[in-house]
């Protein structure tokens, strides 16, 4: 306050006090107060929640394919991305950063919906469609992260004040973080089924192909195949509807990272090897590559995207089948051999355009003739995941289910990544050592 | 608003005014200023009135005008760079006009030239702590420059000068005022022009294939304009400049009419210049795998050509005692020597003095300008010259059956580029200025100064369909980018003189504010109609928009005390508040303070050295503060930003990455300077000597944050940088006899630069180029991975066949120890040269024969700075090969010169293999005029013919390989991201700076 009188007085000094206000705000963009206090705010976070789920799903399923068998890079300008293919992967990594770095961004975005929507009047139906979805976005990021890091912190929101430090997260390990990402999933149901969304929801924030209800089940199914939860996981696949196909849009304003990367600079692509393993299965890799002779930067085949060959082309949340095979796979387990056997017919059975849903890839296969052993039908339903689920980012968790993990001949060549260079510049007490070295382990390696 | 209400202030300011003027009784003094030897007239000599603020500068007919001098017997000073000082006595009558005549004869000590800048007030050199540079018309006229700031090259020590590269219109200029001290806004000084301060950003507004090289907006002044620059290089002598002074000011001051009949002076130049080099290339017969090769094509042939420049300048001055008038029209227009790239200039001046009364008089300037420059990309990842960097020589771009090829590595088509791409920019520009003194008693001046710099800038791009064999750009693009800038500013200034026996006062007041507003707006689209050109030929339209507004608010007070001419004291506060600070940190202060004793007035020093010997010696120090606020792009820092996104085909918003910064507050430079004039010999050589030693403190940079936290970095402070140097200006009159003169100007400049503390990790400030800014090192030191070596021989570690190997060559530590003899591998990347230069120097002779004849050479050099050779880099490219090095992988198998085949390949990530010692030496200015001024001549031409034949970079003195050690790849570094100033010295696709030859001709009737 003295400080602005004496503006003032000095700003008086010579020629009155007129147009010599220095407290501009800034015109080019909305600031945090704006945005947290107005229903318009919160309905705008909401869209930019999903567009944040779009880069940070698109980044998970690229680095995850480059650590796995499932991408190569032709890029000759960034070595580090066909590095990871061989599993050499540094902390400073983009790739690495990418991953981490839009993951939180989808959370910080979720969380300035969860915690401040309380102080702004929005309708019933908005609020909790808005905070429903809040909640399984963050979920799913959370997922993102756990799938590619060993640890992770949770209690990351942070909002600037004058006068408070700038926060310094705590890591807690993964299984905690997927258990807290489950129960974000059950309140983002509560949240939910509070009442009927909105039509101001569905036509101001909701984009078109995002189904939350099928998608929360969806992922509780998935997280807690993950935790090898089996009764809760197939619970959960029960309760996902099956005609449902809940994807994110992508436009030529909002291009699909998974198509800009496969053009751009680093030029991120199918190898062709996941064609070739299985000519019997060609209806499903030809729903997501294309034959190419295309030649890597370190000289492996590469395909192209039939999936995801133009930047308009959705992501999937998850495949349909998915929650079908994760039916099956519980079952296996729980010693019910035979409903898990009919289940898999009912994904080997599946043909393109046709079925349950028709947006999705099916073998258009016999039904599973193979003996009726838990071994044989994991091998079944881990070799249906690889063909389904192409280019999802899950083949990653299924290397380390798999322990095929290493080293030329693992599934993945890699457990973990380094936790990105970033966060550790700037959090540096707290973000803990590197589980595995720059190099890749030989394989088979046990993840550690 | 402010505008208009500042004017209402002004006048009815004036309207008060009348009943106290003519209160006193004042009369005017005239005279003429010449060359004792030659009888020449001198231009840009200092007249003053002693012991009084009143004075003026001497016209190009050597003419001058001082008016309202108080009546009664006073003593002019007339004083010029080169010549000694003379004093002479004169009655002033009341409503009369005195004359005083000076002839002046060669010295080469100044201390009593009469500066203004960052000193409260007009004030003698001898009275100011600080060294001063000073450049007159003369040095300006006569350097054969596009600009002003290229004109300045070599004249200055302490400042590097460096021209960027040789884009049209005289390239980008980057000056460094004693070393970097700032990594944000390019490090650039503060210019003012007649009080206004003036825009120098180098915006373009749509890219141009590289993080700069295009010219800063100095580029639109006209040298010709030019009477006197001052430049003040550290925080000592810029305190009073507050927040915006922490690389130094540059005060230029633009001709005034003189009193008389009309003068018109004709100029007329032309000039053709050339690049001074080719690169040799792959012309080798047979390929890699031994088959003949079909052609091999020279791009350069193709790219490059002789340009030229015409230009013209017609003035008029003239005036009576009460008005005076300079005009000026001027036009340039070049054809770089890029094919398809030309600037041209066009504009006009008037600058009035008005004499209202006998205490007010009036300055008013008006400067209007058009800049046209037609840029063709050239940079990191598309251009012409990137194209014959990047692509083999056994690529012909020429048409085959009307279809250009495709490049191989690098798209596109170089023909396609230079004769479809277009890249114009078009800036429409007016500088005003309107300046009122008034002088209510002998002793009390004040002045008022309300300055207005703005322009309009335009810039389109357009690449047509087909140029690129793939992405978006290959559906062709047009895009149009519009910004107006305005900056205005007012300055009062209030000064009183103070007698009190053997002492004298100065007390000085003063305010400034200026308010800065910047609007761009863009539109872009892609997927063209063939043959439409504009944006709304698109399919895939995109937009943008940005507002900035910055205003500074400032004040200070300074007290200065003089005794018996010798020694001189000063203290002064200035009080700064900017926009861009936080609220908390609104106000920031800069003190200073200065001594100076002038040992040679002591009759007791007299007495002991004779001045035969040391005639005059003075010692001078100070200690200031300055600062530099945030730059226009970070002129939002400290707010917490939501960004604009959509998805689904909704609207909304995310928070930006960058965390807004509650307590920003600006950079802080401490600065100490020390230093001595010295004159040997009756004045005939003078030497000024100044240490100094800078400390910028708060250095603003981007601290990461968390990104756990969802944002990745703060616009913060994070640690502090040194410069230290000294300077040397020495100045002799070698021969001074009626029909010889010869004088000579040598500059020593010596900077050391470090990186003193830095509160975040090393970062990489070029974003995907290899240096770093690192505690304990120079700013901006090359930085990467290089060819590995023995430990303990030093040898190089060669593969089987005798390849270079990386410094990471075996992944295990353990192997690479055993493999190295040691550990001296550990740590992949390595310091591997500096850009800072160890010194610069410049030597200047200018010959004078007969009356007539004119001679001038500068030699301009850096010293001990490193290049990264980037265009070098990019033919090692696997593919590309198409330098002379690949023909010796080429070479049969047992000729001595071979290299082994993949030689190249494997240096190509060896940044170290690309650094190269960049000292030079050029051969900056020749010139050689004749003046033809017999009476046969004076009958038609009044102020006689001037021919003049001059080059300009003439030759290099290189050791480097590269076309051209000076340029730059990031230019001035300003307004971008992903460059800060600590990024010099990489040479990559940069056009090299021309030799140029000018015949000029001027006329005065």
């Amino acid at each position: 306050m003295r400080q602005q009188i004496l503006a003032l007085a000095l700003c008086g000094l010579p020629f009155g006090i007129a147009g010599c206000d220095l407290d501009t705000t800034n015109p080019n963009a909305p600031t945090q107060e704006t945005i947290f206090t107005t229903p318009e705010g919160l309905i705008s976070l909401g869209v930019g929640l999903q567009a944040r789920l779009g880069t940070s799903t698109a980044n998970f399923i690229y680095g995850a394919g480059l650590v796995t068998d499932e991408l190569g890079a032709i890029g000759t300008a960034l070595s580090t991305v066909s590095d990871a293919e061989q599993g050499n992967v540094a902390p400073n990594a983009g790739f690495v950063g990418e991953i981490w770095n839009s993951s939180y961004r989808t959370i910080k975005t979720a969380n300035d919906i969860l915690f401040n929507h309380e102080a702004v009047s929005l309708r019933r139906g908005t609020r909790s469609a808005l905070v429903g979805m809040a909640y399984l976005i963050k979920a799913a990021a959370i997922g993102e992260i756990a799938q590619s890091f060993k640890e992770l912190p949770l209690d990351t929101y942070f909002v600037p004040a004058p006068g408070t430090g700038i926060k310094t997260p705590v890591f807690v390990d993964r299984q905690t973080a997927l258990t807290f990402a489950l129960a974000l999933l059950d309140s983002a149901a509560l949240a939910y089924n509070d009442t009927i969304p909105s039509a101001e929801f569905a036509s101001l924030v909701l984009a078109p192909g995002l189904n939350i209800p099928s998608t929360i089940p969806a992922y509780r199914a998935r997280f807690r195949r993950i935790l090898n939860d089996w009764p809760g996981a197939l619970a959960a696949a029960d309760s996902v509807s099956r005609t449902v196909f809940s994807v994110l849009p992508f436009s030529s304003l909002n291009r699909s990272v998974i198509f800009t990367n496969s053009t751009g600079s680093s030029g991120v692509l199918p190898v062709d090897a996941f064609r070739l393993s299985d000519p019997t299965d060609s209806l499903r890799t030809r729903y997501h590559v294309t034959a190419a002779t295309i030649v890597g930067r370190i000289q492996t085949p590469l395909d192209n995207y039939a999936r995801y060959g133009a930047d308009t082309a959705s992501i999937p949340l998850y495949y349909p089948d998915e929650i079908l095979l994760i039916k099956a796979e519980a079952l296996v387990n729980l010693g019910r051999l035979v409903e898990a056997r009919a289940v898999v017919d009912s994904v080997r059975t599946d043909c393109p355009g046709a079925g349950r849903v028709t947006a999705d890839p099916g073998p258009c296969q016999s039904p599973y003739l193979g003996p009726l052993t838990a071994t044989d039908l994991l091998t079944e339903i881990y070799r249906n995941r690889r063909y389904e689920l192409f280019a999802t980012g899950l083949r990653w968790e299924d290397a380390r289910r798999l322990q095929s993990v290493g080293a030329p001949n693992g599934i993945a060549q890699r457990c973990w990544l380094p936790y990105p260079i970033s966060e550790r510049n700037a959090n540096p007490a707290n973000v803990p050592p590197d589980p595995e070295g720059t190099e890749p382990p030989a394989f088979p390696a046990p993840c550690p | 608003m402010h505008f208009l209400f500042v004017r209402r202030f002004v006048l009815s300011a004036l309207a008060l005014l009348p009943p106290l003027l003519g209160a006193q009784t004042a009369g005017s003094v005239r005279g003429r200023v010449t060359d004792l030897g030659t009888g020449q007239p001198i231009a840009s000599a200092q007249l003053r009135v002693d012991g009084t603020t009143l004075g003026t500068l001497s016209g190009q007919n050597g003419e001058y005008l001082i008016p309202a001098v108080p009546a009664g017997q006073r003593v002019i000073v007339a004083r010029r760079i080169g010549y000694g000082e003379i004093r002479r006595g004169v009655a002033v009558a009341a409503g009369g006009t005195a004359t005083a005549d000076f002839a002046m004869s060669a010295a080469a000590v100044t201390l009593g030239e009469v500066v203004v800048t960052g000193t409260g007030g007009p004030t003698e050199k001898r009275a100011v702590g600080t060294s001063i540079g000073t450049v007159d018309s003369t040095a300006i006229r006569n350097a054969a420059a596009t600009t002003i700031d290229q004109a300045l090259q070599g004249k200055i020590a302490g400042a590097q000068i460096v021209q960027n590269s040789g884009n049209p219109g005289g390239g980008g200029i980057s000056v460094r005022l004693r070393g970097t001290s700032s990594f944000i806004s390019g490090s650039d000084p503060l210019y003012i022009v007649d009080g206004v301060i003036v825009d120098n950003s180098s915006a373009s507004l749509r890219e141009l294939g590289s993080r700069g090289n295009v010219q800063n907006r100095l580029a639109d002044l006209n040298p010709a304009d030019i009477e006197r620059i001052e430049v003040i290089r550290g925080a000592a002598a810029a305190a009073l400049y507050g927040s915006r002074a922490n690389n130094g000011v540059v005060q230029i001051f633009t001709r005034r009419g003189t009193v008389g009949k009309p003068r018109i002076t004709v100029q007329s130049r032309a000039t053709t210049s050339e690049v001074p080099r080719f690169l040799g290339i792959n012309d080798f017969p047979i390929d890699a795998t031994g088959l003949p090769v079909a052609s091999r094509t020279d791009l350069q042939d193709m790219i490059f050509r002789d340009g030229s420049t015409g230009e013209a300048n017609v003035s008029v001055e003239g005036g009576s005692e009460q008005s005076r008038y300079y005009l000026n029209g001027t036009w340039t227009r070049e054809t770089g020597v890029l094919r398809s790239t030309a600037p041209e200039r066009r504009g006009a001046r008037l600058n009035l003095t008005q004499q209202i009364s006998r205490t007010l008089d009036v300055d008013v300037g008006a400067n209007l300008v058009n800049t046209r420059n037609d840029f063709q990309i050239n940079g990191e990842a598309l251009g012409v010259l990137t194209s014959f960097l990047f692509n083999p020589t056994t690529y012909d771009p020429t048409a085959v059956n009307d279809i250009f090829p495709f490049a191989p590595i690098l798209n596109p088509n170089p023909l396609v580029q230079l004769n479809r791409f277009r890249n114009p920019q078009d800036v429409n520009r007016f500088i005003g200025s309107f300046q009122a003194r008034w002088h209510p008693l002998e002793r009390l001046t004040t002045s008022y100064t309300l300055g207005y710099d703005g322009y309009s800038m335009e810039q389109s791009e357009f690449f047509p369909r087909g140029a690129f064999p793939v992405g978006t750009a290959a559906t062709g693009l047009a895009a149009n980018s519009v910004r107006n800038s305005r900056i205005l500013n007012h300055d009062g200034v209030v000064n009183y003189l103070l007698p009190w026996r053997d002492l004298q006062f100065t007390t000085s007041g003063g305010f400034n504010y200026t308010e800065q507003r910047i609007r761009t707006t863009s539109a872009a689209a892609t997927d063209l109609v063939p043959v439409v050109e504009v944006v709304s030929g698109g399919a895939i339209p995109s937009a943008s928009q940005s507002i900035i507004d910055l205003k500074t608010l400032g004040f200070y007070v300074q007290e200065a005390a003089a005794w018996r001419d010798r020694l001189y004291l000063s203290a002064a506060l200035r009080a700064d508040a900017s926009s861009t600070f936080a609220e908390e940190e609104r106000w920031q202060l800069f003190p200073k303070a200065s001594l100076s004793y002038v040992i040679s007035e002591e009759d007791w020093f007299r007495n002991a050295v004779p001045a035969s010997w040391l005639s005059s010696l003075r010692v001078r120090t100070a200690i200031g503060y300055a600062g530099n606020q945030p730059s226009v792009r970070n002129a939002y820092s400290r707010f917490d930003d939501y960004v604009a996104t959509t998805f689904g085909g909704r609207s909304g918003v995310v928070n930006s990455v960058t965390l807004g910064n509650e307590q920003l507050k600006p950079e802080r430079q401490r600065e100490w300077e020390l230093g001595g004039d010295f004159g040997f010999l009756n004045d005939r050589v003078s030497l000024e000597a100044t240490y100094y030693d800078k400390l910028v403190t708060d250095l603003l940079f981007f601290r990461p944050v968390p990104t756990s936290l969802g944002y990745s970095q703060q616009f913060s402070p994070i640690g502090s940088m040194s410069n230290k140097g000294l300077e040397l200006l020495l100045r002799t009159v070698n021969v001074d006899r009626p029909d010889v003169r010869w004088d000579m100007t040598l500059t020593y400049t010596r900077n050391r630069n470090l990186v003193e503390a830095l509160g975040i990790p090393d970062f990489q400030s070029a974003s995907g180029y290899p240096n770093r800014v690192r505690a304990g090192e120079p700013v901006g030191v090359f930085y990467g991975l290089y060819a590995a070596r023995h430990c303990v021989t030093g040898d190089l570690l060669l593969d089987s066949l005798g390849r270079l190997r990386p410094s990471n060559s075996f992944i295990s530590i353990d192997a690479r120890r055993q493999f190295s003899g040691g550990t001296c591998n550990d740590s992949t990347s390595k310091v591997l040269g500096d850009p800072n230069p160890d010194w610069l120097g410049s030597w200047l002779n200018e010959l004078t024969l007969r009356k007539n004849l004119r001679f001038r050479v500068l030699l301009d050099g850096s010293f001990g700075n490193d290049v990264m050779n980037l265009s070098a880099r990019i033919r090692d490219l696997i593919g590309n090969l198409n330098s002379p090095e690949a023909e010796r992988e080429l070479l049969p198998y047992g000729d001595p010169r071979k290299l082994p085949a993949g030689y190249l390949f494997r240096r190509f990530p060896l940044f170290n293999e690309y650094v190269e010692d960049g000292s030079f030496v050029k051969l900056r200015e020749v010139s050689l005029s004749y003046t033809l001024d017999q009476p046969w001549v004076r009958r038609y031409l009044a102020g006689g013919l001037e021919v003049t034949v001059s080059g300009r970079n003439l030759h290099t003195w290189t050791d480097y390989n590269g076309y051209d050690p000076e340029v730059n790849l990031f230019g001035q570094n300003a307004e971008r991201a992903g460059a800060t100033a600590a990024d010099r010295g990489f040479d990559f696709a940069t056009i090299p700076i021309p030799r140029s030859w000018s015949i000029g001709a001027r006329f005065t009737f």
